[in-house]
């Protein structure tokens, strides 16, 4: 545990010290961001195999009627986006 | 707010494709790794050795101080940085205040009710991953609605604060219902 959050602590330390000094826009930013938090997903990944407890003791579990809900969700944003981006002052 | 006071997310200063950038990024892509660290990972082991109350207050408290930007707060103390934002050394203070109570407050409460989800779903990850992503696009849209600089900054911190806590309560109950139908019997 101690070894994940001093990742955690260190990327996110990191991260805010690249976003400020290093990042010459916000989208440059964001994937620095994406790429740093892939790393602490990787060492989630990594500490769950050296403990021999398997992926599947993170908890990923999903029921049908969950998969209903999140697919509807997805689709529903894309109109909901739509609309914004085309009246209502959207760019 | 518009005119006629209807609210407009007009994605305020950023381009759009920088908006969906964020809400991949710091929404989806963030609340999921984060929860699989602090709940998935930190706070069932905590439980293992200490009981789940502590757990959840040890996981949370680690969650809120990883959220506490003192970088970011040290920055915008720099007077290049004020006058490229367009606001004071006054106002800058405030909003220090404020980011930091409302994270104090605000990702300790996340972090609590996150962990109480993942432990009442049988320790599933899903249910704490998508209040967190949700959480995070509501605060995301909370300060596109206008110039992110006024909402930080200026009259938007009672509407923002407001805004987020009932779009986290909302989201809050629907996942809390949807764990309820969604988690395994145990």
């Amino acid at each position: 545990v101690l070894q994940l959050y001093a990742v955690v602590f260190a990327i996110a330390w990191f991260s805010q010290l690249l976003t400020w000094e290093v990042a010459p826009s916000a989208n440059v930013g964001l994937l620095i961001t994406a790429v740093l938090y892939a790393l602490i997903f990787l060492v989630v990944f990594m500490l769950l195999r050296q403990g021999s407890e398997g992926f599947s003791n993170l908890g990923l579990r999903i029921s049908g009627l969950g998969t209903f809900i999140l697919l509807a969700a997805v689709l529903g944003i894309r109109p909901i986006y739509l609309g914004n981006s085309t009246g209502g002052g959207g760019r | 707010v518009a005119a006629g006071g209807n609210l407009v997310f007009n994605f305020g200063a950023l381009p759009v494709e920088t908006f969906l950038l964020q809400v991949l990024v710091m929404a989806l892509l963030v609340g999921f790794v984060e929860e699989s660290a602090f709940r998935g990972f930190m706070q069932r082991k905590f439980a293992a050795s200490y009981g789940f109350v502590r757990a959840l207050i040890l996981a949370s408290f680690l969650f809120m101080i990883i959220h506490i930007q003192f970088y970011t707060y040290y920055k915008l103390t720099d007077p290049a940085v004020q006058a490229a934002l367009g606001v004071t050394a006054a106002e800058v203070s405030m909003a220090i205040q404020f980011l930091v109570t409302q994270t104090v407050i605000a990702i300790s409460a996340l972090g609590i009710f996150t962990g109480y989800l993942y432990f009442k779903s049988n320790q599933n990850l899903l249910p704490p991953a998508l209040f967190h992503m949700t959480f995070n696009i509501g605060g995301l849209l909370m300060a596109s609605y206008s110039n992110s600089s006024e909402v930080a900054f200026g009259f938007g911190y009672g509407l923002f604060a407001f805004l987020w806590v009932l779009w986290a309560i909302i989201v809050g109950a629907l996942v809390w219902a949807a764990t309820k139908i969604g988690s395994p019997r145990s």
